[in-house]
């Protein structure tokens, strides 16, 4: 069916664009001399990707079992699994690329702390980026509950109308 | 052109000639084996050259024969003889190798004369080596004394000069020349003259300690004045003291002064150690840690502790009421105070001092270490005494992590340097505390699964927020091993961590096992909301476990586990296993991952098989209809659901929402499509093959699968007729008009027949039977399929 088609043909790209935003994200992650902060941000958004991509490949199955033509479910089963199989080894890649960053971090910093004179100056900005951080996250964590109790306030306020 | 076949002949036998002997020695002889290939490839190129694809070049096989008969004849003029005579060129070879040896033996007989004169001569000076050998032994002996006097002159200069640098107080002077003592010292190390050693250490001793104490006191009077030590905040001073300028300088004086006696102090202080002359004036009660490895602080900064070091010893051993086994914060925090207390002085006033005379320490960081040898004494001696009271240990523990965490954090103190954790790391401690933290964690489980709400969701009313609907006790667990990783994330023992993670691993087995109990007691009814609950704890539990496995600080104890070989970890693994641990293709937590799912598996089958037994009830009446004698409809748009469908639809439409409302997303994908394949099947049996239909049976059919069952799971999917593909089918066949039908089944029994004769259905050139089927729409269900559908009908002409 031509509708079909073109659904399968978008997720299908969305598929492809995904896997290619982790690879990219996890050249990236190879490249990343930064601190520590940047790591996890990185990986912040490689795990975001990974889960749009579980989501598509799930969608993607889905549509392999609407399709009328036994055939066409078999073809599209089969890039199902190839499509998992590269998830796969994205993910042994992500690992090994995430392992091997934080490893450099590790050591450029003992290094670092072992040799470097002005050590003092650079932990206190390390401390004070530390403290931005943790602030950051404090406030975000203060928005989220808003928000949350804000959704309830909302709700319980429709529920009032409709009751009446 | 009998002579050129003949010629040919003759040098193929030639050829065959030498090559048959080559071939026969060329068992296992590469090298000759290689000398026939070689000759094959030589006669070969002769030949192409020679002759090459022109025969009428073979006229010049005879001249071919005699050139190569001359060269024969020369070759063996070298080489073969007449009987009497030795050919000429192994009669010269014979010849030069007699001369050589000729020359040989001269040379021989020439040597021998040479290194019996020599002996002689050696042999005539020998007294006169032995008697120079004796005075130059008297001299160096005599040497030596005069070294060892000048050396006991220096030392004495040395001393004098000291005398006289302090009584002018020129103070520099004197520690220059202590420092060329202990340099001398040194020097002396490795020397046996154990008087002169034991007589410059003395004499070092004396003066070193002469202008220690001296400077000393002068540097407490400054720091007294200064306001050191800083046990309460400093107050900020902004009018400039009196004499702030000359303290300043004297203080500059005294800390580079002192800095300069490093050397000798550490050499006194380390050869004191290391004998143990020394006794420190305050024992603590329990034995003392072993002396550090660690370089001895910087003399300005040992100083400035004696007085924070007494106070610890005052509060915090004997019997004082600061000293209590269950309040480690205490002394803890004291020490965290003093610490940030003393940070401006000592990076205002002090270091630019240190960094000025060159050292390349930091104040600061010797501070922290000199207190926090003071503390690791104090703790390990109370971690030992607790290690009777579980309550006491942990809070012992907490605290400890608590400082180490506030002193890397808010102090900076380097990471390579060892804090309080390498304590917690000795064996019994180690232990204890694994022991603790497991007693501690199955209690709360024991809790949180018999809690009131242990199986209600608490984001059950925040319905976007929360995809895996995870009940109370399955996040509080979780929860509880992210507590657990905090805790030993910053132990500088990887088989330490590696034991907490076999400890954590346990614990998600045995609240699996405790999810599998409470499963078992709810088997009885699968459709309730508590299994549900349980099922999307697994789910829950398995997307967290997932996450982890690719969470960095996982991945970096798996590395660790792999390369130390851990038993704990890797016991039991096979090759393939470790080796995909290795290459991170697997996580540490595969393992568990797929009992859980298994788990999983089973409770989905059994929630799914308890649905269907309800609904396969409820189709059995919807079977029974009367498929047979139901009228054709007149029009398609008066058609309504069969009322014997009615509560079939209702129980799966019913299903289907609560389904959807209580398992988390992903467990209902898996749930309703599981729902609509088992549900194929039991309409397919029960309804479709078990009757037969009339044309408006067959229609009403369609209309009750197309219109009414369809577009239930439609909700969930874009083409719901595709998971129900057996009875979507058989509605396209039972729907077919007369004609169709008969043509679809004439054409399939005729290819039935074909085939079951034998032969070559396909060799008449007509389509194959599934050409016309997909025609249709029927992509499913075999061509032995379609004909007992086809029987299925009613409406066949002439009946």
């Amino acid at each position: 069916m031509a509708s079909s088609d073109v659904h399968v043909r978008i997720c299908e790209q969305e598929i492809l664009k995904y896997d290619l935003e982790i690879k990219a994200l996890i050249q990236d992650l190879n490249e990343c001399q930064g601190p520590e902060s940047k790591l996890t941000e990185l990986n912040a958004d490689v795990k975001k990707s990974f889960h749009n991509l579980r989501l598509r490949i799930q969608d993607f199955e889905q549509m392999a079992m609407e399709q009328d033509k036994e055939s066409e479910k078999q073809a599209l089963n089969s890039q199902v699994e190839g499509h998992r199989k590269q998830m796969l080894s994205n993910q042994t890649g992500w690992r090994k690329a995430n392992l091997a960053s934080k490893l450099s971090i590790d050591k450029m910093e003992k290094q670092a702390l072992l040799y470097g004179a002005d050590s003092a100056v650079r932990e206190r900005k390390m401390t004070k980026e530390g403290l931005a951080q943790t602030t950051s996250d404090i406030t975000e964590n203060l928005m989220s509950i808003s928000r949350m109790m804000a959704q309830q306030v909302q709700q319980s306020e429709e529920t009032m109308t409709s009751l009446g | 052109m009998a002579a050129p076949t003949t010629t040919v002949q003759t040098m193929n036998s030639l050829t065959d000639t030498l090559l048959k002997p080559i071939y026969a020695n060329s068992q296992g002889m590469d090298s000759v084996s290689a000398d026939s290939g070689t000759l094959q490839d030589y006669l070969l190129n002769f030949m192409e050259k020679e002759v090459g694809s022109d025969l009428k070049s073979l006229k010049n096989v005879g001249h071919l024969l005699e050139k190569l008969r001359e060269e024969n004849s020369v070759l063996e003029e070298q080489v073969l003889t007449d009987a009497s005579s030795v050919p000429p060129k192994v009669s010269a070879a014979l010849s030069a190798a007699e001369e050589a040896s000729c020359s040989v033996e001269d040379l021989l007989q020439r040597e021998a004369l040479v290194s019996k004169r020599l002996q002689q001569h050696l042999q005539d000076a020998q007294p006169w080596m032995d008697k120079l050998d004796q005075t130059l032994h008297k001299v160096n002996t005599i040497e030596r004394h005069v070294k060892y006097l000048r050396c006991l002159q220096h030392i004495e200069e040395l001393s004098a000069a000291v005398q006289q640098c302090l009584m002018t107080s020129s103070v520099w002077e004197a520690i220059r020349a202590v420092d060329s003592m202990a340099a001398l010292d040194a020097g002396l190390n490795q020397s046996g003259c154990s008087n002169l050693q034991g007589f410059l250490q003395e004499t070092l001793h004396f003066w070193h300690k002469i202008i220690k104490d001296r400077l000393t006191t002068d540097f407490e009077k400054i720091l007294i004045q200064l306001h050191w030590p800083f046990i309460a905040p400093p107050i900020q001073t902004l009018t400039p003291t009196a004499n702030g300028q000359e303290i300043s300088s004297q203080l500059e004086l005294l800390v580079s002064q002192l800095l300069a006696l490093q050397n000798s102090d550490d050499l006194i202080s380390q050869r004191a150690l290391a004998s143990c002359q020394v006794v420190p004036a305050i024992q603590p009660a329990s034995p003392a840690p072993p002396p550090s490895q660690a370089p001895p602080l910087c003399l300005p900064i040992q100083i400035m502790l004696l007085p924070l070091s007494k106070r610890f010893r005052y509060h915090f051993y004997g019997n004082r009421q600061t000293n209590t086994l269950s309040k480690p914060e205490w002394y803890l925090t004291q020490v965290l105070m003093w610490i940030g207390n003393s940070k401006t002085f000592l990076e205002e006033r002090i270091q630019p001092i240190l960094d000025r005379s060159g050292a390349t320490t930091s104040a600061m960081v010797e501070l922290c270490r000199g207190l926090l040898s003071l503390v690791q004494e104090k703790v390990a001696s109370d971690a030992s005494r607790l290690l009777y009271d579980d309550a006491l240990f942990c809070h012992l523990v907490e605290e400890v992590l608590q400082f180490e965490k506030e002193l890397r954090g808010n102090h900076s103190f380097p990471a390579v340097l060892p804090g309080l954790l390498h304590l917690l790391l000795e064996d019994a401690i180690l232990q204890k505390w694994l022991t603790v933290e497991k007693k501690m964690a199955v209690e709360k489980m024991d809790a949180m699964l018999s809690s009131e709400g242990a199986w209600s969701s608490q984001y059950k009313d925040i319905s976007d927020m929360d995809e895996l609907k995870a009940p109370d006790c399955a996040e509080t667990f979780m929860t509880l091993l992210q507590v657990i990783t905090e805790r030993y994330r910053s132990l500088p023992c990887p088989s330490a961590q590696l034991k907490f993670l076999g400890l954590q691993r346990e614990l998600v087995d045995d609240f699996r096992i405790r999810l599998t109990q409470v499963m078992k007691e709810e088997s009885r009814c699968p459709l309730g909301a508590r299994y549900c609950a349980i099922l999307n704890a697994v789910n829950y539990i398995s997307t967290i476990l997932g996450d982890w496995g690719d969470n960095v600080f996982f991945l970096q104890l798996q590395q660790a586990a792999v390369s130390l070989g851990e038993e704990g970890v890797l016991g039991g693994l096979g090759v393939m296993e470790v080796g995909r641990l290795a290459s991170l293709e697997g996580s540490l937590f595969e393992g568990l991952l797929a009992l859980l799912d298994r788990l999983k598996g089973d409770m989905m089958g059994r929630l799914l098989e308890w649905t269907m037994r309800e609904i396969t009830e409820k189709v059995r009446p919807y079977g029974q209809d009367r498929w047979l004698s139901l009228p054709p409809q007149q029009d398609q748009s008066t058609m309504t659901l069969s009322s014997s469908a009615c509560p079939m639809m209702l129980c799966v439409r019913d299903r289907l929402l609560n389904l959807h409302q209580v398992l988390s997303f992903s467990l209902f994908q898996m749930a309703w499509q599981g729902l609509a394949e088992r549900l194929d099947n039991v309409l397919y049996q029960e309804v479709v093959l078990s009757n037969h239909f009339s044309e408006g049976g067959a229609a009403q059919l369609q209309f009750d699968m197309t219109r009414n069952l369809f577009p239930l799971f439609g909700h969930y999917c874009k083409r719901p007729e595709n998971f129900f593909k057996h009875v979507k089918e058989a509605c396209i066949l039972l729907s077919l008009s007369v004609g169709s039908a008969i043509l679809l089944r004439n054409l399939l029994k005729d290819s039935m027949e074909e085939e079951a004769r034998g032969g070559a259905a396909a060799a008449a050139g007509d389509p194959p039977p599934e050409s016309a089927l997909n025609e249709l729409g029927v992509y499913c269900l075999a061509p032995c399929d379609v004909l007992i559908l086809l029987n299925l009908r009613a409406s066949w002409p002439g009946q």
